[in-house]
């Protein structure tokens, strides 16, 4: 659903807006951050109707869109007495880990929020495709222990995983794993030669051309 | 629409001065007449000269005291009134009365803009003046309101009444109305704005009130935007003018809108940590401003354009603190003004083609920054950025509940966040700068940290310098993700032993000396030039006085 134009500032709209937001969070209606956007704004202008669980799921829906920005759009919108109770605050607090990289704190922290995360379907998985994504621009190979850590994953489960990846490019090799490699976790000797345009020699050449 | 019926009578205005009469009569008439350039000579000149001689204290005269002498027409007294406003603004504290009133003004123009067949032609520097005056009553407003902590508990029960006064939806419903019926998006989607640039704005054959007062309005919806925290709503606002590929913007010949558009967008990108695009914004409307400083320099804009400049000097100096490889792709004199208002010696691989004449004053704010002092951050973030509002109204019955400050606290608790995020990784990189490879164990020995939070630092050090950077999408907002590091490194296991090794690549950057040098070359042949044509013209006249 696009909010465009004259949409957005309409407050008769919200029930519209917020029911297809609620659509986006289980699924049933294809992501669109402009109505979380429109939601959000309306909300800052009359506090008193905003719905805390529902701007709390709408954050969550928003963080496994990493590493887009979505969720650091919609958190800007939202004033200080939105965001400083009960659910909303325990999301903001994964969402600081999740941006620290503080991956042990955020599957610790996920224990506190557990029932906002399960009204959210497909946000452990989009965290962790978000994870796999951080890992594949920072390393090369990596231990099968860190990965583990990192993913809050069991073996088993891991292996599993692995192995859905293996077309992608992720081979195990032993205790280490190989990850695809990229431009950002290759070590290239980057000559960054900018080209040399002709306006910026021109003046040289036509002086030289005149005094010769 | 409270206080439509103050009463004239109440303020006992004396006699209005004949040159004032004069004044009036004459820009009513060339109004009638569109003759542009002598609006814009009496816009530009006369009134402020009046202003300044005459009424340099208090307002100019209430419309009625000369709505007899322009034949009571109704669309020049709303234009005066206007007029009326901005100087009892910018001259004196306005009342609560006052305000309400301009509000009313402002609707009953545009509504007569929007509604009516408007068939005159205005200077388009007033049209912009329009927009930009709207939207700063505006913001006073909303200001103003929160000030509860000063007020009677009668002003408090006037304000209660006041609460569709300068209501943000109704502001933005207006930005919008504008840009609607000028059709401005389908034309300048038509061809960038190519024809709109070609006649200086002023197509002939048509009214350019309504056009220009559309365009003006993409500007003014991207501030409102910014001053509530919708930063990307802003950005796509602004469609389609497009920051990045300049050559038609039209802004570029009303500075006031030009500073006005690039200082918003620059502070939005910066919030949603697009520093590159930041940057090429900063950098362009600076070099912007050091073109025509000298152009403004009796205007009476010309404060504000320096004060607009200092500011995004501030941001400029975030964003480099936050993302130091964006100085590389400065121009030259910004990067000398930047380190003379805010940094000595920058770090030594960064800045080996800058002038020699550094002022140190500010010399130590930039290190200090690149080492992740907060404190400089938030001092250049108070500095730097726009004055935040609060949408809605505050709660009146409980005065202590939320400050005027409370929109920027907002913000600025934000942005001190993503700070502290990034705050321990300069050191960091200072080490990784020593080493071309080195093992994950020893360099947690030498951070005095364990294994599991350097991995962590070093994943989120790399994922700082991942940002996203437009790249040609029709919409500000588009852009793709790409590195922006000044160093880069990976994380790999040796197979052999199974420890983790950092490696680091080197990064050679040929500098981008072919302007500087041919600039320099020309100027050394032209000294050798002057050095050698004497001879030639002091033997021309010797032997003619032979």
């Amino acid at each position: 659903m696009e909010v465009r134009g004259v949409d957005r500032y309409q407050p008769e709209k919200l029930a519209v807006l917020e029911r297809n937001l609620e659509e986006q969070i289980t699924g049933t209606a294809k992501y669109s951050l402009d109505v979380a956007t429109a939601v959000f704004r309306l909300y800052q202008l009359q506090p008193s109707v905003a719905r805390k669980e529902l701007i709390a799921r709408a954050l969550l829906k928003a963080l496994s869109q990493m590493p887009q920005q979505d969720y650091r759009i919609l958190i800007h919108l939202l004033p200080e007495r939105l965001v400083a109770e009960e659910p909303v605050s325990s999301v903001v607090l994964l969402a600081q880990h999740l941006e620290a990289c503080n991956l042990q704190d955020f599957w610790a922290a996920t224990g506190s929020c557990k029932d906002t995360i399960s009204k959210v379907p497909g946000f452990q998985d989009a965290i962790r495709n978000y994870v796999l994504h951080s890992l594949s621009i920072t390393f090369q190979r990596v231990s099968l222990r860190v990965l583990g850590d990192w993913l809050k994953l069991d073996s088993s489960a891991l292996q599993q995983l692995l192995a859905d990846k293996a077309k992608a490019g992720w081979k195990v090799q032993g205790e280490v794993v190989c990850l695809p490699l990229n431009a950002f976790n290759t070590a290239v000797q980057k000559r960054k030669a900018d080209l040399i345009s002709f306006e910026a020699v021109a003046p040289v050449v036509k002086s030289s051309v005149a005094t010769a | 629409m409270a206080f439509r019926d103050y009463d004239p009578y109440e303020r006992d205005y004396g006699i209005v001065p004949d040159i004032v009469k004069q004044f009036v009569v004459y820009l009513y008439r060339h109004i009638r007449e569109r003759n542009i350039p002598e609006i814009e000579s009496m816009y530009e000149v006369s009134f402020p000269k009046l202003s300044d001689r005459y009424f340099k204290q208090g307002p100019w005269p209430p419309v009625d005291a000369i709505s007899d002498l322009v034949d009571q027409d109704h669309v020049f007294c709303l234009l005066y009134k206007e007029l009326y406003f901005r100087h009892l603004y910018a001259k004196t504290q306005p009342s609560l009365r006052a305000r309400c009133e301009s509000w009313d003004n402002y609707c009953d123009l545009f509504g007569v803009i929007l509604h009516g067949n408007v068939n005159m032609l205005l200077p388009n520097s007033w049209l912009w003046a329009m927009v930009d005056e709207f939207l700063y009553q505006f913001q006073s407003f909303a200001q103003y309101r929160t000030k509860l902590a000063g007020k009677s508990a009668e002003e408090i029960e006037l304000l209660k009444k006041c609460d569709k006064v300068w209501n943000i939806l109704d502001v933005l419903n207006v930005l919008q109305a504008l840009i609607d019926k000028s059709g401005i998006v389908a034309e300048l989607s038509r061809d960038g704005g190519a024809e709109l640039a070609a006649h200086d704005g002023y197509i002939p054959g048509q009214s350019n009130v309504l056009r220009m007062l559309g365009y003006f309005s993409l500007v003014g919806q991207l501030r409102v935007h910014c001053l509530i925290g919708d930063y990307s709503t802003g950005l796509q606002s602004l469609f389609p003018l497009n920051l990045f590929e300049r050559g038609k913007l039209y802004t570029q010949l009303l500075s006031g809108c030009h500073i006005t558009l690039f200082y918003y967008s620059s502070f939005a990108y910066l919030m949603l940590q697009r520093y590159t695009d930041a940057g090429r914004c900063l950098n362009a409307i600076l070099s912007y401003i050091h073109r025509v400083k000298q152009l403004h320099a009796r205007n009476a804009a010309y404060d504000q354009i320096l004060k607009k400049n200092e500011q995004m000097y501030a941001l400029l100096a975030l964003v480099v603190g936050l993302c130091p490889a964006v100085q590389s792709t400065l121009d030259e004199h910004v990067l000398v003004a930047l380190k003379d208002k805010f940094g000595e010696k920058l770090q030594a691989t960064l800045d080996e083609h800058v002038l020699v004449a550094l002022k140190d004053k500010f010399g130590e704010k930039l290190q200090r920054m690149f080492r992740g002092d907060e404190g400089l951050f938030d001092e250049a973030f108070m500095y730097g950025c726009p004055k935040f509002i609060t949408a809605a109204p505050p709660a009146y019955d409980n005065p202590s509940a939320a400050g005027p400050q409370e929109a920027y606290l907002r913000q600025r608790s934000l942005f001190l966040r993503q700070v502290g995020g990034v705050s321990r990784l300069p050191l960091l990189k200072q080490y990784l700068l020593l080493y071309s490879s080195i093992s994950l164990p020893k360099l947690a020995g030498l951070l005095e940290t364990d294994e599991a939070t350097l991995r962590t630092a070093l994943a989120c050090l790399k994922k700082s310098n991942y940002c996203l950077q437009w790249d040609g999408g029709r919409d500000m907002t588009s852009g793709s993700f790409t590195s922006t590091a000044d160093i880069d490194f990976y994380i790999d296991v040796d197979t052999a032993t199974g420890a983790e090794l950092v490696m680091l690549s080197d990064n050679i950057t040929t500098r981008h000396q072919a302007e500087l040098l041919s600039r320099h070359i020309v100027k050394f042949e032209a000294i050798v030039r002057d050095l050698e044509a004497p001879p030639v013209a002091a033997a021309a006249p010797a032997q003619a006085a032979y």
